[in-house]
């Protein structure tokens, strides 16, 4: 294979091995646990657990922003074939916001109350020398409101925060993500505290944005039927690791893990109201006494004795990866 | 005899609630009326006993005023609410008090809507207290009784909130409605805050205690799917009015209002359903402080007409059960 | 069904503390904040014990021993610090003196944080005339300078331990009241108080065994603060002369009655001045202390 075949191939983002840690009093919390994750150019990822399995912080720790006493180590971190690791604090703080971006959850606290919008848009613009001069990145501000929806950009880009709608926020936090057009875009929840009329909003925007600005996107989200609708793959998290990968369509119609097949049986749907919900018996394991075998194990309604060794991921079909002793065997629902 | 058999349990008649807005101590003095909020601006609404009604509705309609509303937890503005046959609005709280017994509510937050510093026993055990007159020890005891019912055990009966997940302080929560045996529960996003797989343990929950003891729900929450699992009727709420009402299937399959319309096809699907698209609502909520004249649903509505602007629709019937508020819609009134 | 986890505690949970118990431990770790509680622990011994801790009786006079220096500086050893203008023993002097500065301290901050408690209760919860009533008292209260005030007030009533305590109470209860009210206005919209009115619990009930319990905490921080603060206004009132009146001893007066002979003979008002100061240090470690530890905001 030649060197420019081969880094076509190679993936925008490639993490491997990821482990955070968090000491606390008399041991240590393992937020991420050994997470092997790849994000290709233009695809959409979805990833996809609950609260505590680690899927948020596994990606503030990609962008260096899981701060001192939490530790992060990973045997290969590399983005656009950089190797993150072997990047100083300065290289790195480039790097967010110009190429990886990253939108939170509630856009009211991630944005900054006290400044306008045209500051905290226009800051980023200078920050990462995409615009020269104030007047420059003001008017490169405003084309990017545009672009994510926001009406009338010229009166509103001198609001504050507080004065826009739970919507025109969301927006604006991804106008300001977007604001020197990265390469990835991690929208972290970016639906969950909004209406259900908006999210589609907000999603279909970050579709259309993908699509016309060829930009990667990681989606995190706890919301299966938004990773079926929007994503192209999937990752499900459960308890620090990631125990099911592959693309979305397969993972949701022949779920192969037993944690996501108990998701998807425990979600009512519209296709089918009356279809009983079964819940999943018991609740996530403490982070901080974690068993080495696998995590799911006390909960999962196919264990057996042969289930308490610790298991690996591993691929039953080319590009699809469940973490279970049991994989194979086991009948689809 | 036999009509108060088939009564509804709980009755609405153009519910209004209305909050003043904050006024400064200088525009007081200057004689300017505070401006109001209409919360709740003219719900009409009947609650069969031993049924599931779902109010599904974005943020800002309204429904979790209505719940609080009807358990008399805010003064209504205006209206009428009757429960079991009895004019219930005007009644003093002195005089209501013991019906509160048979009306009870379960909050969204399993956080904030339980007192950090009160023990499990305690709480749970509180309803006992003040209706049952039940002492310390014996509100202990019958709550330790009533705690496996909801999936707990009793020795954690001395714990504090805080060393509960979201989950079992939900059950808590639950136990603490549900005690005394009350007949109608306001469910007021009892799932929302809580993560997926813990969802359907309380929702199973909460079925198993209406077969069990013959309960009536009012399920108030954003999420259409979890509405459409648990309830016979649905109502959809639109700042502050309800816009369509009816039996589950013809609200969730074949609605009648353009924003319920909306509402289900921006709903997310696993499986992507033929024939429904997105349909796209411009503009943002209008400010229940001061909202258009006609129709309220008129500045984001994809189908408006010249009538909507200027003319309030009234509930007409599309099929016997299933009501709708929309010019779209001729039909007999409701 | 069951919770298949029920019996285990819940993730991170600690064995079952009461929210009380969780912060008195971590009290208990700040070294600093222990050190200076076993100092206040002492003053407060040597105050209730004075009468078999002081070595000589305080009003005891002796004009021959008239200024006596400490006993490192040519005194005895009988009277350690010395002996003040009329050859009182300043130590016993001293520990008497304790009695008065902690008593005034405790006494005030104790009846004040009672009604502040009431009257912001009642202003926070029940809100309309009530609050406008106590808002408005308090806001004219605020208005007055607290030393001017006491003074003002003693002024009128006559020196006296009693009055003192009045005096200083008048304006006192304020501060409690002001916290009370501001935890109790967001306190009241929480959901576990829409609970408690969703069972039928009464005014009273909610706003005493609800809301209270929750609120204590800033309470029981800002009145360990306000002891400090109100041993030194008890001081400086003695120091004026509006105080307990000679010959009961106050470190106040104690100082006051140094004043002449600062060059000559400086131990009459420093030590006096120097227990003030060691005893007010060391509450305002215990209170910031007490605030690290119960502060729900810095919770594990």
């Amino acid at each position: 294979m030649t060197a420019t075949a081969e880094a076509a191939r190679e993936p925008l983002l490639l993490i491997e091995g990821l482990t955070t840690t968090f000491p606390v009093r008399g041991g240590a919390v393992t937020a991420v646990d050994g997470v092997d994750l790849v994000v290709h150019e233009g695809e959409c990822l979805g990833v996809v657990g609950e609260s505590g399995s680690g899927k948020s912080v596994t990606f503030l720790s990609v962008l260096g922003l899981v701060r001192h006493p939490g530790r992060v180590s990973a045997r290969r971190l590399r983005f656009a074939g950089r190797d993150l690791a072997a990047l100083d604090e300065a290289s790195r703080r480039d790097l967010r916001g110009r190429d990886i971006a990253i939108t939170m959850q509630d856009a009211l606290t991630a944005l900054n109350p006290a400044f306008t919008v045209a500051t905290q848009i226009t800051e980023v613009l200078l920050a990462h020398g995409r615009a020269r001069s104030r007047a420059e990145a003001r008017r490169a501000a405003i084309d990017i409101m545009r672009l994510v929806g926001i009406p009338a950009p010229e009166t509103r880009i001198d609001d504050y925060p507080h004065q826009f709608s739970g919507g025109m926020r969301q927006r604006i936090m991804i106008a300001t993500a977007l604001a020197c057009r990265p390469k990835l875009l991690v929208a972290d929840e970016p639906t969950t505290a909004l209406d259900v009329t908006i999210q589609a909003q907000v999603l279909d925007l970050i579709g259309d944005l993908r699509r016309e600005l060829g930009m990667s996107v990681v989606l995190i989200t706890h919301d299966l039927g938004v990773v079926a609708e929007n994503t192209d793959r999937v990752a499900v998290f459960y308890a620090g690791q990631v125990v099911e990968q592959g693309l979305t369509r397969e993972v949701i119609d022949r779920p192969a893990h037993p944690y996501t097949r108990g998701l998807l049986a425990s979600m009512p749907s519209f296709d089918d109201l009356d279809r009983p919900i079964r819940a999943i018996p018991g609740q996530v394991p403490d982070p901080a006494r974690l068993p080495a075998h696998c995590r799911f194990f006390d909960r999962c309604a196919e264990a057996r004795e042969s289930c308490r060794v610790p298991v690996e991921l591993r691929e039953i079909e080319p590009g699809r990866l469940v973490r279970c002793v049991r994989a194979g065997e086991v009948a689809d629902v | 005899m036999s009509e108060t058999a088939h009564a509804p349990l709980l009755e609405a008649r153009d519910l209004v609630k209305r909050f003043p807005l904050p006024v400064g101590f200088v525009d007081r003095m200057l004689g300017r009326v505070p401006g109001e909020v209409g919360a709740v601006a003219g719900v009409s609404l009947a609650v069969d006993r031993g049924e599931t009604l779902g109010v599904i509705g974005e943020s800002g309609c309204g429904k979790s005023t209505l719940g609080r509303v009807l358990l008399k937890l805010y003064e209504a503005t205006s209206g009428e609410i009757r429960f079991d046959g009895a004019d219930i609005t005007a009644m003093s709280e002195a005089a209501f008090r013991p019906l509160r017994r048979r009306m009870q509510i379960v909050f969204q937050d399993p956080y904030a809507s339980l007192n950090p510093r009160r023990t499990v026993g305690e709480i749970v055990g509180l309803p006992l207290r003040l209706h049952d007159g039940a002492g310390r020890r014996e509100a202990e005891e019958r709550a330790a009784e009533f705690l496996p019912h909801v999936g707990l055990s009793s020795h954690h009966l001395r714990r504090y909130p805080h060393q509960f997940s979201g989950g079992q302080r939900q059950r808590i929560g639950i136990a603490r409605a549900l005690i005394l045996n009350p007949d109608f529960v306001v469910c007021d996003e009892p799932v929302s805050a809580l993560d997926v797989s813990i969802q359907a343990q309380i929702l199973e929950l909460l079925q198993q205690f209406k077969a069990e003891s013959g309960l009536t729900y009012l399920f108030i929450s954003h999420d259409l799917a979890v509405v459409g699992r648990v309830s016979r009727r649905i109502a959809v709420m639109y700042l502050g009015q309800v816009v369509e009402i009816g039996p589950r299937d013809a609200i969730l399959r074949a609605s009648a209002h353009p924003y319920t319309r909306a509402l289900i096809a921006a709903a997310p699907r696993l499986r992507p359903e033929p024939g429904v698209e997105r349909i796209h609502l411009g503009g943002d909520l209008p400010s229940p402080i001061s909202p258009p004249p006609g129709c309220r649903f008129q500045t984001r509505c994809p189908v408006v007409k010249q009538i909507c602007t200027r003319v309030a629709p009234v509930p007409t019937v599309v099929a016997p059960g299933h009501h709708v508020s929309c010019h779209l819609h001729q039909g007999e009134p409701a | 069904m069951t919770d298949d986890a029920a019996t285990r505690p819940a993730p991170g949970a600690v064995e079952a503390l009461s929210p009380f118990e969780l912060g008195l431990a971590r009290f208990l770790e700040n070294r600093l904040a222990v050190a200076s509680a076993v100092v206040v622990v002492l003053f407060v011994a040597a105050a209730i014990f004075a009468p078999w801790v002081a070595p000589h009786d305080p009003n005891d006079a002796d004009l021959f021993r008239r200024l006596q220096p400490p006993a490192w500086l040519g005194g005895e050893w009988t009277y350690p610090l010395g002996c003040d203008g009329l050859g009182r023993d300043i130590v016993s002097r001293l520990v008497y003196g304790s009695r008065v500065s902690i008593l005034v301290g405790v006494l005030v901050v104790a009846i004040a944080t009672a009604v502040g408690i009431l009257a912001g209760l009642a202003a926070g919860y029940l809100g309309g005339l009530v609050d406008r009533l106590v808002s408005g008292l308090v806001d004219v209260l605020l208005g007055f300078p607290y030393l001017i005030f006491a003074i003002g007030l003693m002024a009128m009533m006559g020196p006296g331990f009693q009055n003192i305590i009045l005096a200083l109470v008048y304006k006192e209860w304020v501060v409690p009241c002001r916290i009370v009210r501001g935890e109790t206005l967001v306190a009241r919209e929480l959901e576990y108080v829409e609970a408690a009115r969703s069972l039928g619990a009464s005014d009273r009930h909610i706003m005493l065994r609800e809301i209270l319990p929750n609120i204590v905490s800033p309470v029981v921080v800002v009145a360990t603060v306000r002891i400090a603060q109100v041993i030194i206004l008890e001081a400086s009132l003695s120091f004026l002369g509006l105080g307990v009146q000679p010959p009961t001893a106050s470190w106040g007066s104690m100082v006051a009655d140094g004043r002449e002979f600062l060059i000559d003979a400086w131990w009459v008002s420093t030590f006096p001045g120097l227990a003030i100061l060691v005893l007010v240090l060391a509450i305002n470690i215990v209170s910031q202390g007490l605030r690290d530890a119960f502060d729900p905001r810095i919770q594990a």
